[in-house]
């Protein structure tokens, strides 16, 4: 249970932004926009040990992103380690998803391809769509050639398991560094601003996020193959790419099987 | 307090230095309980950088939580932390009772309580017999586990299984405790207090121990508070925290929890902690034989199959700090997500903190005194 202090302790940090349930001591952080300086704000407010930082897969939203539900855990040392539970959604603000471009859409009257607009949010996302090979004039005067059909557009497919990145907590509390190298490779979050972002407890060609909802565990045997396969190649590359020493007195006298290198 | 800065200063004075290497300790090595690796970068005898490499006993037990029963998570926690068993028993049935509203009768709470401290005891003699062992002495490892098996045996009579007991249940207790077995707790805990201060005048005592120890692997409290440290390693260096006291959960706050703490934060101070813990432990257990007797009968109650949906993050004082675990329920007999938290990931990514600027030798001893768990590590 949250103490009297520990509450007005964290409205006074968070503001409007954090809904306190005081009686079990979790949060809700209201509007992602305030998140970082939310968190600052708890810390300089003495919420200074981070105790957890985990994730929890959603599924996707009505835009077909991936959505996911972060919570963090705090205690306050200053305050008789008292603790706090904030959770937020992650992706927080609603995005759309771009209108599907179909070729009868008329042209403009310039020649080129023309990408279809996207909407900012996705733009924020890394997601892109652009055209290729929108139709062409025959004869350079707007005359249309003997092809009548358009050629089909290619739009550059969402994938559906990219993730916006969400900004690091590692540099507010130096220990949600490696919490976020495990949320990232079981959830598929990316850090930005993690400069340690490698996989912590799986193997780095480990394919999918194991803890998101419609993770199907790959084929045992061919993930193994595969693996040994390319650490074999990969052992063959670095033993020929690794420098022959010279002989050294040492080895040369062990070579001929006298006693040499200080060993008993 | 000596400064690790000014220890570094010290040993940077010495004219012995040589060429830079890098060892890999591990993944299988004698002075590791499980496998891990420990990637060790040395200038001569002095460490420089001790990376940890995690996972090769990564089984995915969050993941295949979502996958089972309530009641078949609690077989996957107890996995996760196998010295020390019944406090993943606890958590699941601690983050069940919370989302469902069920309230534990006080003779549950009591006979939980006492578990987990004889739990504690277990744990921390396997502990002291593994550090002698990291310190190159092989008596401690067979009076640690001689004395261990006492507690186990009385573990093991209640449950029927020696190390993953799965006795504490949502909703109580999976039995009442068998006729007398209070007298034979009080039996192994009064040969085992002998045996302590034995084990006291043994080892804790001794100089060469002392002196491999002293002002070894100092954890400043600042570093340790923001790093995520806790319990014993966090009460080394000097911070007052114990959960027990501070959220106290069961029947804590009945009792008069005593928390030693360290002065120097070094691996000396580690190791009196748990020490002097051992026997707070067992004054603990008796302290609930005196108030199991007025608690009633009733031991259980019926927990529901499924669960309703909610969120719960419980913790334990474990015997290697603050074990939590995050639940989320949707409701139906499976967990949405299961979180655990171990202590021994946050102690592990020390390391690197606590090893540079000391020798090659004091790496076992310093790791011995964090007392890791891979279980809890890599889940």
């Amino acid at each position: 249970m949250l103490s009297p202090e520990l509450t007005q302790l964290a409205r006074e940090a968070g503001g409007d932004a954090i809904l306190l349930d005081a009686r079990r001591g979790r949060a809700l952080v209201a509007e992602y926009s305030e998140l970082i300086t939310v968190l600052k704000n708890l810390r300089n407010a003495g919420f200074t040990r981070v105790i957890d930082f985990s994730g929890m897969h959603l599924g996707k939203n009505k835009h077909g992103l991936e959505e996911f539900q972060l919570y963090l855990t705090l205690r306050a040392p200053d305050h008789g380690h008292g603790g706090l539970t904030l959770k937020w959604k992650y992706p927080a603000p609603p995005v759309k998803t771009p209108e599907p471009a179909t070729g009868t859409t008329p042209q403009p009257e310039d020649d080129g391809p023309v990408a279809p607009e996207v909407d900012p949010a996705l733009a924020a996302l890394g997601v892109s769509a652009h055209a290729i090979g929108a139709p062409q004039s025959g004869d350079g005067n707007g005359t249309p050639d003997t092809i009548t059909e358009p050629e089909p557009e290619e739009v550059e497919q969402i994938d559906p398991a990219m993730v916006a990145p969400h900004p690091t907590l590692s540099r507010i509390w130096p220990a949600a560094g490696f919490c976020e190298r495990e949320i990232w490779e079981m959830l598929g979050i990316p850090f930005s601003g993690n400069d340690n972002l490698k996989p912590l407890l799986l193997d780095e060609q480990f394919p999918g996020y194991p803890l998101r909802r419609d993770f199907e565990s790959p084929q045992r045997g061919d993930f193994a193959a595969g693996l040994l396969q390319e650490r074999s190649e990969a052992a063959v590359m670095r033993s020929l790419d690794y420098p022959v020493p010279e002989k050294t007195q040492a080895t040369e006298r062990n070579n001929n099987g006298e006693a040499g290198g200080g060993s008993a | 307090m000596t400064k690790l800065s000014d220890r570094r200063a010290e040993l940077r004075r010495d004219p012995l230095l040589t060429e830079k290497i890098i060892y890999a300790v591990g993944p299988q090595h004698p002075s590791l309980p499980a496998p891990y690796m420990l990637e060790v970068q040395a200038d001569g005898e002095l460490i420089e950088h001790v990376r940890p490499d995690i996972g090769y006993m990564h089984r995915g037990v969050e993941q295949l939580c979502t996958k089972r029963t309530w009641a078949q998570c609690s077989g996957l926690l107890s996995r996760t932390e196998w010295l020390a068993g019944s406090n993943g028993d606890y958590l699941l049935s601690a983050a069940v009772e919370e989302i469902a509203g069920i309230e534990v009768p006080q003779r549950a709470q009591w006979l939980r309580t006492m578990v987990l401290e004889l739990s504690r005891i277990a744990s921390h003699l396997f502990w002291w017999g593994q550090l002698g062992l990291e310190a190159g002495a092989i008596t401690p490892i067979f009076w640690a586990v001689r004395e261990r098996e006492g507690v186990i045996g009385l573990l093991e009579e209640l449950s029927g299984h020696r190390w993953h007991h799965q006795w504490i249940v949502p909703g109580g207790v999976r039995t009442d405790v068998p006729q007398g077995f209070i007298d034979r707790v009080g039996q192994v805990l009064l040969n085992m207090e002998d045996r302590v201060h034995e084990f006291e005048e043994f080892l804790s005592d001794n100089a060469i121990w002392v002196n491999r120890s002293e002002l070894i692997g100092v954890l400043e409290p600042e570093y340790a508070l923001t790093n995520g440290a806790s319990g014993p390693v966090l009460r080394g260096s000097g911070i007052v925290h114990d959960l027990r006291r501070d959220a106290p959960y069961l029947k804590y706050d009945e009792l008069d929890v005593r928390i030693p703490v360290g002065e120097f934060g070094d691996v000396l101070d580690r190791y009196r902690i748990r020490m002097m813990e051992i026997q707070e432990s067992t004054r603990l257990v008796r302290e609930c034989f005196n108030h199991l007797a007025d608690s009633g009968e009733a031991y259980r109650v019926e927990a529901p199959v499924d669960v309703p949906k909610g969120e719960a993050y419980v913790a334990v004082e474990g015997p290697r700090g603050e074990l939590g675990l995050s639940a989320v329920s949707e409701g139906g007999p499976n967990p949405a997500r299961l979180h655990l938290r171990g202590p021994s990931l946050y102690h592990l990514f020390l390391l690197d903190e606590l090893c540079r600027g000391y020798l090659l030798a004091d790496l076992f001893v310093i790791l011995g005194s964090l007392d890791i768990m891979v279980g809890e590590v890599d889940r």
